[in-house]
């Protein structure tokens, strides 16, 4: 098992090698949208998603005035970028890393950033709080060094366009999403088939370790190393997509010499991010506490529906999320 | 204490765990967007016999944008000279025609009926400070008379990765003989971003 954890990380670390390497799965054009061959007949651009399906409330108002908030901090954000790269002022750096990680916070109440996968995950099996604050910390910042990582290796060693770099970390996008569903089967896998049951869901793999943790939940499993390493790698995948908005920000610093100022205020974004995504784990895992232990002695048929239900969630997600970039609904990298 | 007691121990996640991340997952997840790019936009109508025929249209660009276009496709551009017209054409090659299939955000409608646009032409860009401004005419594909139905005009992108807004409440104006004037309201009836956004769209009013 552990065999397949180690395949399992060194499999992101080549996605994130490779994937930028490859030819762009579909380059969008500046506008976020699919670019069009030259020559193609014209064809009717699907709508968009976003305009096809209104929110319930009070999600649409949450949404909206985080969304409308979120303007207001960028625009500032932005205005003190200006400020620095024309040098008119030194001072605007504290206000950058401010603005950046309140941005980061609303910025991550939106769709996106890894919460669904997060959410499904830790709602369906047994882990501790400082394990689902860990994994909130693992998918923010493999999203901020991702975007730093991208940018810097392409364009300060290779000099790509902004473009070009966003089409690659639209790969990474996708290739990510590939992986998930690939760990998805996996968790589904091992919720389903016979014999004791493994990874974070609590129970025994018939051979205890006792790390003198005892919790409530003493019985728990939980620091088992599969475990950590399934959460780290679930986790590290579903943040791999960088944000565009951090690339944007990096570009433009590295453009006007404060590439430093741009480093920052992604990684400031970035503790913003963990932060609201640490909200939404705290809440699965609290969840997953107050509704277990109900279950009887159909607790073990319980728990693997709920880790399956979890697993399937992840695969959905996943497929979904390629479904909807391949047929153009949605554009790869809007995060 | 030893495992043996506590593993006869239930656990579970159990339905109500599942429910939940059903739940969850209906947030829009597969739709990650919010604006990433910021355009102010000023629309002039133009008329030719009290006819609305096009709409000339003026896009300012937020500085992050400007300079990640300009670096790529106007890379020998000089800060506070003036782009040079291979410059502008190349802009308009790479940074905008792929637009065309999306009709430059531009919606159109004549009462309910949407208006079919024409491609753009008269395309040119320029740089103030560090923002980059486009601008283009969109051709309605034939005139409208917006004394016969109403007409309303409005540029947004249903994605929301681009946050277009008129420059300001007045950032309208008219070429051409017409008795009607340019309004911008809020647009509830095409509210974009899973309905938590309210564009603002402008209305032609007629005596």
């Amino acid at each position: 098992m552990t065999n397949f954890f180690r395949t399992a990380l060194l499999l992101a670390v080549l996605l994130i090698t490779l994937a930028p390497f490859a030819r762009p799965a579909q380059a969008d054009d500046y506008f976020g949208r699919p670019e069009v061959a030259a020559g193609a007949p014209a064809v009717a651009a699907p709508t968009p998603i976003e305009s096809r399906i209104v929110l319930p409330q009070p999600f649409r108002a949450i949404l909206g005035a985080a969304i409308s908030f979120q303007a207001t901090l960028n625009a500032r954000l932005r205005a003190n970028l200006d400020q620095v790269a024309t040098g008119s002022r030194l001072a605007p750096d504290l206000a950058i890393i401010f603005a950046s990680f309140l941005y980061g916070m609303l910025h991550a109440i939106g769709p996106g950033h890894g919460k669904v996968v997060v959410a499904s995950y830790l709602t369906t099996r047994r882990t501790r709080f400082t394990h689902a604050l860990s994994m909130s910390g693992v998918v923010a910042a493999t999203q901020a060094l991702s975007a730093i990582v991208l940018v810097a290796v392409f364009a300060v060693l290779f000099g790509s366009t902004g473009k070009a770099i966003l089409d690659r970390a639209g790969t990474i996008e996708i290739a990510s999403y590939g992986a998930l569903i690939v760990m998805g089967l996996w968790m589904a896998w091992q919720a389903v088939k016979p014999g004791p049951r493994v990874c974070g869901c609590g129970h025994d793999h018939g051979h205890h370790h006792d790390h003198g943790h005892h919790d409530h939940y003493g019985r728990d499993h939980v620091n088992d190393r599969k475990s950590l390493m399934q959460l780290f790698a679930t986790g590290s995948l579903a943040g791999l997509r960088p944000c565009s908005g951090a690339i944007l920000v990096l570009l433009f610093t590295l453009a006007n010499g404060i590439f430093f100022v741009g480093v920052l205020s992604t990684l400031a974004m970035g503790l913003g991010v963990a932060l609201t995504v640490a909200g939404v784990s705290v809440g699965a895992v609290g969840l997953n506490r107050a509704v277990a232990g109900r279950g009887g002695r159909w607790s073990d048929m319980l728990g693997r529906a709920g880790a399956l239900a979890g697993a399937l969630v992840i695969i959905s997600f996943g497929s979904a999320a390629i479904y909807a970039i391949s047929t153009g609904m949605v554009a790869p990298l809007v995060g | 204490m030893g495992t043996g007691l506590m593993t006869m121990i239930p656990r579970t996640r159990s339905m109500p765990a599942c429910l939940l991340a059903a739940a969850l997952c209906a947030w829009p997840a597969v739709a990650p967007a919010h604006p990433h790019v910021w355009v102010t936009t000023h629309v002039d109508f133009i008329y030719a016999a009290a006819k609305l025929t096009a709409l000339r249209q003026t896009w300012t660009f937020d500085a992050q944008f400007s300079s990640m276009t300009l670096g790529d496709q106007a890379p020998s551009h000089k800060t506070g000279q003036p782009l040079t017209p291979a410059e502008i054409a190349q802009l308009r090659d790479h940074a905008f025609a792929n637009l065309a299939h999306y009709d430059y955000f531009t919606h159109v409608w004549s009462g309910a009926t949407p208006v079919k646009l024409g491609l753009a032409h008269d395309f040119t860009a320029s740089v103030a400070g560090q923002k980059l401004t486009y601008v283009f005419t969109v051709p309605l594909a034939a005139p409208v008379d917006p004394t016969k139905a109403p007409v309303v005009a409005a540029v947004w992108d249903d994605s929301y990765y681009v946050d277009l807004e008129p420059a300001t409440a007045e950032a309208t104006s008219q070429t051409g003989a017409t008795p009607c004037h340019a309004t911008v309201f809020d647009d509830k009836a095409h509210p974009i971003y899973f309905g938590t956004v309210i564009p603002q769209s402008i209305r032609i009013a007629c005596p």
